[in-house]
């Protein structure tokens, strides 16, 4: 069977419309990093506020808000918590600063957590606030809180140019977003057209009659074809990806075998698995405790946490305080760049094999290419997830984003999804070697 | 012996029978060719006896083996162009023909025996692709002969091919079986059936011509002579002979059986009857091919 095979990925390697799409395939994987880069180096720009400067706002909004406070009557030590509780905001954008300056992702980190911390205190600080001033009158804390937040992200904005708004629609952050989601799009249906040649083509074309006069079962030939196709179609499609996240974690670095792990009030996961528990109640003590436990994040989680914050938990809508609790969890999920390319394998793996079991019952290539991404992208949206969370409870991600698997998922949800991608391919073969007849 | 035999397959599509209850055997070191009109049956019969398609009965042995029980032993013993020659077409000639040599276990020499045999020379290392319809025949030939089977099944070999291929494939042909390989060869061209199959089966509506349902084969001559008429006369009194005399009264038509056809040429031949030219009319299988297709035609 082995020439058989060999013969398959000669054919499939010399296919000058196969070399086209290998290229193209190379060309939306380019695209992707420097969408990312530039989006990323446009981040920092926009983050380059000097320290002193938010010091001295620090200084200036605190006076103004503790004369604010004193003339309402509110006693020193209420008025020192709120101050304590406000401060944190600069504190977390000092940090925030310095991360990037210094390409700390510790920092980072911390300033995430200030902000969390920030924002849970500061809620009370104003329900506390209501109360002193209004004596027992029921206030609209959220409101207030609000109110205050965004004038503290107006402020900021004409500060230091729009800190949070650097994932805003210009022309390259778009070609990256449009990227991130587009990229496990292109990698299905570049998957399927390379696969669906070896065998909905060649049955197309009728060519693969022809081939069966050789001395060996249809099986062993059938078999001989998927495995060529699987091969050949993942060494391409996996190499420059394999490629790309060595660039990319020689230049951000490759992140570290533990995982950030945030949960809201609700216990929803914004990342995944909880193990143990890490407390910690000030930023530096966050610092020191990231230190001890020699951990490096990747910054993309960090970048992620700070986006999340800032989208979502800080945007209080419906009156409501939807913000996270104190809950900071780490857990071993492998090296990030082990996981994410593991997760690109699976999603090739997968869409080789979705493709090759599509082209078995059918000898239109168009249609098979068609009801192969079509069976992959229900199949990721649908039932992956669920049977992921089946097995692993802490998988966050849902729905197609679990096929970009670079964050949010664990390496444990890349292991499991390699696993039903291979099992899948194996349930092909085995049906191949039954049912010889399809391949005709 | 038989190295093919065909039981009472039966073939059917839906509802249509493409193949109905058909039974043949091919003799070992014989060319068989296999005749019928478009539609007839031919390529299936062909796909099923490689067991491309699978009968809904009967059964297929070649060389001993049953197609369905010992695919690979059986096929073993095959090899041939059905349909298209199997090529990989983003591979060039040699690339192909490795395969073949590394699939059969054949010596390098005996592949640069048949890069010889099939004259490709310079286009061996182009892309199979590119070939021409006759290039693609060749290659394809070149495949199955070096995987040296006992028996080589041809179909329309020689579509495409130019006419000093066509004579090389007939010399190549014929030496298979003189060297003991039984050749199955399915082609619209009559003419080429004729000069080489030593037997021939016809198929019709997915069924065997039965010997007794096949006319008796004629020769048919045209005979140019001075004495045209004498000869006519001559030849009017034997039999499975029949002399008519074209209005030109120089050319008289000869149809005849095979086995007076010697006594007939000595007749005609004498010095008396002034003979100018003599012109075989037509292949005796067209004029059976005729009569038994005559409602398609």
């Amino acid at each position: 069977m082995w020439p058989l095979i060999v013969q398959e990925i000669k054919q499939l390697r010399s296919s000058q419309k196969n070399k086209i799409l290998i290229l193209l395939w190379v060309v939306v994987l380019l695209a992707l990093v420097i969408s990312h880069t530039n989006s990323y180096l446009a981040y920092k720009e926009q983050c380059a506020v000097n320290v002193e400067d938010i010091e001295e706002d620090k200084q200036r909004d605190l006076e103004q808000l503790e004369g604010e406070l004193s003339s309402m009557g509110m006693s020193e030590e209420d008025i020192q918590e709120i101050l304590e509780n406000s401060g944190y905001i600069y504190d977390a954008t000092i940090l925030e600063v310095e991360a990037i300056e210094g390409n700390n992702d510790k920092k980072f980190l911390a300033s995430a957590w200030t902000y969390l911390k920030n924002a849970d205190a500061l809620a009370e600080s104003f329900g506390m606030y209501d109360c002193k001033a209004y004596g027992e009158e029921k206030v609209d804390s959220a409101q207030k809180f609000r109110d205050y937040m965004y004038d503290y992200y107006g402020k900021l904005e004409d500060e230091s140019g729009e800190l949070w708004n650097y994932h805003k629609m210009t022309g390259f952050n778009f070609l990256y977003r449009v990227m991130e989601d587009a990229m496990p799009l292109a990698c299905l249906a570049v998957a399927m057209l390379l696969v669906v040649d070896s065998l909905a083509g060649e049955k197309e074309s009728g060519s693969i009659k022809a081939k069966l006069l050789l001395p060996v079962s249809k099986g062993k030939a059938a078999v001989a074809r998927i495995a060529g196709g699987t091969v050949y179609s993942t060494v391409m499609l996996f190499l420059p990806v394999l490629v790309l996240f060595l660039f990319l974690g020689a230049v951000n670095g490759f992140g570290s075998g533990k995982f950030l792990v945030l949960e809201d009030a609700s216990g929803m996961k914004m990342t995944e698995a909880v193990e143990g528990r890490l407390e910690a109640y000030d930023t530096h003590e966050m610092v020191s405790l990231l230190d001890s436990k020699d951990l490096r994040i990747s910054e993309k989680y960090c970048i992620g946490i700070s986006r999340f914050l800032a989208e979502e938990d800080c945007k209080i809508e419906e009156g409501v305080l939807p913000l996270p609790n104190e809950r900071l969890k780490f857990v071993p999920v492998g090296l990030f760049l082990f996981k994410a390319c593991l997760y690109q394998l699976a999603v090739i793996l997968l869409s080789v094999s979705i493709g090759n079991f599509i082209s078995l019952f059918t000898s239109r290539k168009g249609i098979a290419v068609t009801i192969g991404v079509l069976a992959a992208l229900v199949f990721c949206a649908v039932s992956l997830p669920a049977g992921l969370r089946l097995i692993n409870p802490g998988t966050y991600q849902s729905g197609i984003g679990v096929l970009g698997g670079t964050a949010g998922v664990t390496a444990l949800d890349a292991v499991i999804f390699l696993g039903i991608s291979l099992c899948l391919l194996g349930i092909g073969i085995r049906f191949v070697q039954k049912k010889q007849d399809v391949i005709c | 012996m038989n190295i093919l035999e065909v039981e009472h397959i039966t073939k059917r599509f839906r509802k249509k029978t493409v193949v109905d209850d058909i039974s043949f055997s091919a003799e070992e070191g014989k060319v068989l060719g296999f005749i019928g009109p478009n539609g007839a049956g031919k390529t299936t019969m062909l796909k099923l006896i490689t067991n491309i398609l699978i009968p809904d009965s009967g059964s297929i042995h070649i060389a001993g083996f049953d197609i369905l029980k010992d695919r690979e032993k059986a096929l073993a013993n095959v090899a041939g162009v059905i349909e298209n020659p199997a090529l990989y077409l983003e591979l060039n000639g040699y690339d192909n023909l490795k395969f073949i040599q590394k699939m059969y276990q054949k010596s390098k020499d005996d592949m640069e025996r048949i890069v010889e045999i099939i004259g490709l020379g310079h286009a061996m290392r182009q892309k199979t692709g590119r070939y021409s319809l006759g290039m693609k025949q060749r290659l394809g030939l070149g495949m199955a002969l070096l995987a040296d089977p006992r028996f080589l099944i041809l179909d329309e070999p020689t579509n495409g091919l130019d006419a000093s291929g066509i004579m090389e494939l007939r010399g190549l042909i014929r030496q298979k079986a003189e060297e003991g390989v039984t050749v199955l060869l399915s082609s619209h061209i009559l003419s080429e059936v004729d000069k080489i199959a030593d037997d021939v089966v016809f198929i019709k509506e997915g069924r065997i011509i039965e010997k007794s349902e096949v006319p008796p084969m004629q020769k048919k001559y045209l005979v140019t002579a001075g004495n045209a008429r004498h000869i006519q006369e001559q030849l009017a009194a034997m039999e499975h002979v029949e002399a008519v005399l074209r209005d030109d009264s120089v050319t008289v038509e000869i149809s005849m059986s095979q086995e007076v056809f010697a006594r007939v040429m000595q007749l005609v031949c004498q010095g008396e009857n002034q003979v100018q030219d003599i012109r075989q009319e037509g292949t005796q299988l067209e004029t059976v091919y005729q009569d038994i297709f005559q409602e398609d035609a």
